[in-house]
């Protein structure tokens, strides 16, 4: 389905004229190559955890930090080398975090709470704490403390982006290379933005496959994690898809205003899982962005 | 294809060439001026909004034997400087200027340039380029 749905789109953007525009100035599209950029956002926002018995995560101060060199980038936690580019075209060889390790992270020793599809419904951590009643649903219950770290994996790969002055699209090809779950990663999105004077307002759709080792290592349960065989969970592979909403302002040199909301519809295979209460990841932030 | 017997003598053609090119090559090399010609910066880097190179230059040149010579700067009719008879010489100056330098060093009756260096401006222009979007950062 995502080879179906990367030639969508690259059929899309040869229709759709992905007119390429070199950047002579610097502006919120066009960075000088050569130079650091440290900023942070101030402001509010929240990420929704699926993961049951797990808060939300907060977003109140998001460091930025970015590098474009010749030949290297860094943007926050990416780091790219490119390896071809022109106007339009760009590939690059991308070393990147996996994500999904960032909704168990809280996770404590001893926190006992109900097999997730017993818990269906429940969406915050807080509320989702069912406390046993029965002994058999005590038995059946998730013991945390008995579950495998989920560790955050490092992924290396390919990615190739296409730009156009008002379209823009990303596929990337990742591989863990850290051996974590040794799995494969494989992410396509399509962005649609429109500038007017100050606003820069941005909408993008898009996918992503994980193969099941990277699913069954974040959201499966293996045999020995409970007291009955059929409460195991392994998982396939799966896609996720992602809707976003940015938007940007630039108040002056120093100060933007910003604003992101997105929507993560998860894989059948993440939302099939007992440690999942939710079928979506949401997130949402506004505030503002000094740049150092 | 080309027969080995010709590939060989062609070879050993070659090497016997050179074999008698050495003492023509080391007859020539006598002859020449033994001149050490240098100047300090070489560079000078004008950021965007520049226009004029303004630098300290100083140039300095030494030779085994004794000479009577010129600086010349590009190719203007009038020395910068000149020394006469000695092995060694040194010349301060400010220079100012948007463009690239010659500086040349002749002997006082002669138009051949004996020594040739360059003072460079390069002129640093910032370059931009579409900056990188990731939707799935976390940040």
């Amino acid at each position: 389905m995502l080879r179906r749905l990367s030639v969508l789109l690259l059929m899309f953007a040869s229709t759709t004229g992905f007119a390429g525009t070199a950047c002579q100035s610097p502006s919120d599209d066009c960075v000088e190559v050569g130079k650091w950029r440290i900023g942070v956002a101030l402001g509010a926002g929240v990420r929704t955890n699926p993961v049951i018995g797990k808060k939300d995560i907060p977003l109140v101060v998001l460091p930025e930090i970015h590098y474009q060199g010749e030949r290297f980038f860094i943007q926050n936690l990416d780091f790219g080398a490119m390896l071809f580019e022109n106007s339009r075209h760009q590939l690059n060889l991308l070393l990147t975090p996996g994500y999904d390790q960032i909704f168990f992270h809280r996770w404590s020793p001893g926190n006992f709470i109900i097999n997730g599809r017993l818990a269906a419904g429940t969406s915050s951590a807080e509320n989702s704490w069912l406390v046993p009643q029965q002994p058999l649903e005590a038995a059946r219950a998730i013991d945390t403390s008995r579950l495998h770290k989920r560790r955050m994996a490092a992924l290396a790969g390919l990615e190739y982006r296409l730009d156009g002055e008002q379209w823009f699209m990303q596929w990337q090809a990742l591989q863990d290379i850290s051996g974590v779950h040794e799995g494969q990663e494989v992410r396509a999105s399509l962005t649609r933005q429109w500038r007017h004077k100050r606003h820069q307002l941005a909408v993008t759709g898009g996918a992503s496959w994980q193969s099941a080792r990277v699913i069954d290592y974040y959201f499966g349960i293996r045999p020995d994690e409970v007291h009955f065989s059929e409460d195991a969970y392994q998982a396939e592979q799966g896609i996720s898809t992602l809707v976003r909403f940015d938007w940007n302002y630039a108040l002056n040199s120093r100060w933007t205003l910003r604003t992101n909301a997105s929507y993560k519809h998860l894989a059948s295979e993440i939302r099939h899982s007992p440690l999942v209460t939710s079928d979506h990841v949401t997130t949402f932030f506004i505030g503002g962005v000094y740049h150092f | 294809m080309f027969p080995s017997s010709r590939l060989r003598s062609f070879c050993c053609s070659l090497g016997l060439f050179f074999l008698w090119l050495t003492p023509v090559v080391g007859y020539a090399a006598e002859d020449l001026p033994a001149i050490h010609f240098s100047l300090k910066p070489r560079l000078c880097v004008l950021a965007d909004g520049e226009e004029q190179c303004q630098d300290q230059l100083e140039i300095m040149w030494s030779s085994e034997q004794a000479r009577s010579l010129c600086l010349y700067q590009n190719d203007q009719p009038m020395p910068l400087h000149c020394w006469s008879n000695t092995t060694r010489g040194e010349y301060r100056f400010v220079i100012t200027t948007n463009a690239s330098t010659d500086f040349q060093l002749r002997e006082d009756d002669s138009d051949t340039a004996l020594g040739r260096e360059q003072f460079e401006v390069v002129h640093q222009q910032k370059r931009y380029r579409k900056s990188r979007r990731n939707p799935w950062n976390f940040f």
